[in-house]
């Protein structure tokens, strides 16, 4: 029994074996053959090993990858499986209006990401600092009678800790203000767990950005310059990545 | 160098590796066209469809569960 893997939609072949193309009114399903281990049978049990499922989808990214360095490709769902050609073929004839109007829109722009995170300790090292009223606060606490400054250290912590969430919002609404203001497609999306992610920060703000490749430059600014403030709070970036946020015309 | 540029320019290769594929996964597993959105299996045959990607979803994340 054979089995083909449907990694995405462009308007251009790639024949680069093992990775082939079929196409159909212009457009091409980029597709491998695959082996029994995505069959019914043996899929749902490789799907509970964890290095099984990281090796599939860093293939799955890796061929995208490949495909969106060189042409536009609406990148398909993980695990997207054929038995035979002619399948594949009558999904791109069929959705062959929303395809084409997908590698319009998409034509000759990439995906980036960008994720804010924050350092406490820097952060409230930098508020202590920075803010008049908590700066006020520290230095009446060096001077206080014993009583007072149980009371006053109270008082700070809790300014501390208002002003702290303040910074955060403030910053993310000015980042978030000044990518958006570009002419590209942003799209917010939920910020990652932080038992889920590899950085062990607090993630505040997760966003995916649909640009123009001509507009590398002008993202990597935006990132020099966001992290130019030292309080502790900075932006990753990452990318180029094939358009996975943007299949969808919203 | 202040803290924050340290944060900023530490050399961690290893952990910019673990965030790259976190960054791979979050997008393979989450995204991309479904071109259908239910499993359809053929009786006879000729075309078998699988939308594997609901079922990755929570199998990785009782995986996750599992492993604490």
């Amino acid at each position: 029994m054979k089995l083909y893997y449907l990694y995405g939609i462009t308007d251009q072949a790639v024949e680069e074996p093992p990775i082939a193309s079929l196409e159909a009114d212009g457009l091409f399903g980029i597709y491998e053959e695959v082996d029994k281990e995505f069959s019914e049978e043996h899929f749902n049990d490789n799907l509970q090993n964890q290095e099984w499922v990281i090796t599939k989808a860093q293939r799955h990214q890796d061929v995208l990858q490949q495909i969106s360095d060189h042409t536009t490709v609406i990148p398909l769902a993980f695990g997207s499986i054929f038995k035979t050609h002619d399948a594949i073929l009558k999904k791109l004839t069929t959705q062959s209006k929303e395809f084409t109007y997908a590698l319009e829109r998409l034509h000759n722009k990439c995906e980036w990401g960008i994720k804010l995170f924050y350092r406490q300790d820097i952060l409230q090292k930098w508020l202590l600092e920075h803010d008049t009223d908590l700066s006020h606060l520290q230095a009446q606490l060096e001077t206080c009678t014993p009583g007072k400054a149980f009371i006053i250290k109270k008082e700070l912590e809790r300014q501390l800790k208002e002003k702290l969430k303040e910074v955060l919002n403030d910053r993310r609404r000015s980042f978030h203000g000044l990518i958006s203001k570009e002419d590209m497609n942003v799209k917010v999306n939920q910020t990652t767990n932080k038992e889920l992610s590899a950085n062990p920060d607090p993630n505040i703000l997760n966003l995916a950005l649909l640009s123009p490749k001509a507009k590398e430059a002008i993202i990597g600014q935006h990132i020099f310059d966001f992290n130019a403030c030292s309080d502790g709070i900075y932006a990753e970036l990452t990318g180029p990545w094939p358009p996975y946020n943007f299949v969808k015309d919203e | 160098m202040n803290e924050h540029e340290e944060l900023l320019f530490d050399d961690y290769e290893p952990e910019q590796e673990k965030v790259l594929l976190s960054e791979v996964l979050d997008r393979v597993l989450h995204t991309g066209v479904t071109i259908s959105g239910d499993l359809v299996i053929s009786i006879a045959d000729v075309d078998l469809l699988y939308c594997g990607l609901r079922v990755l979803l929570t199998s990785v994340d009782r995986l996750k569960e599992e492993n604490g």
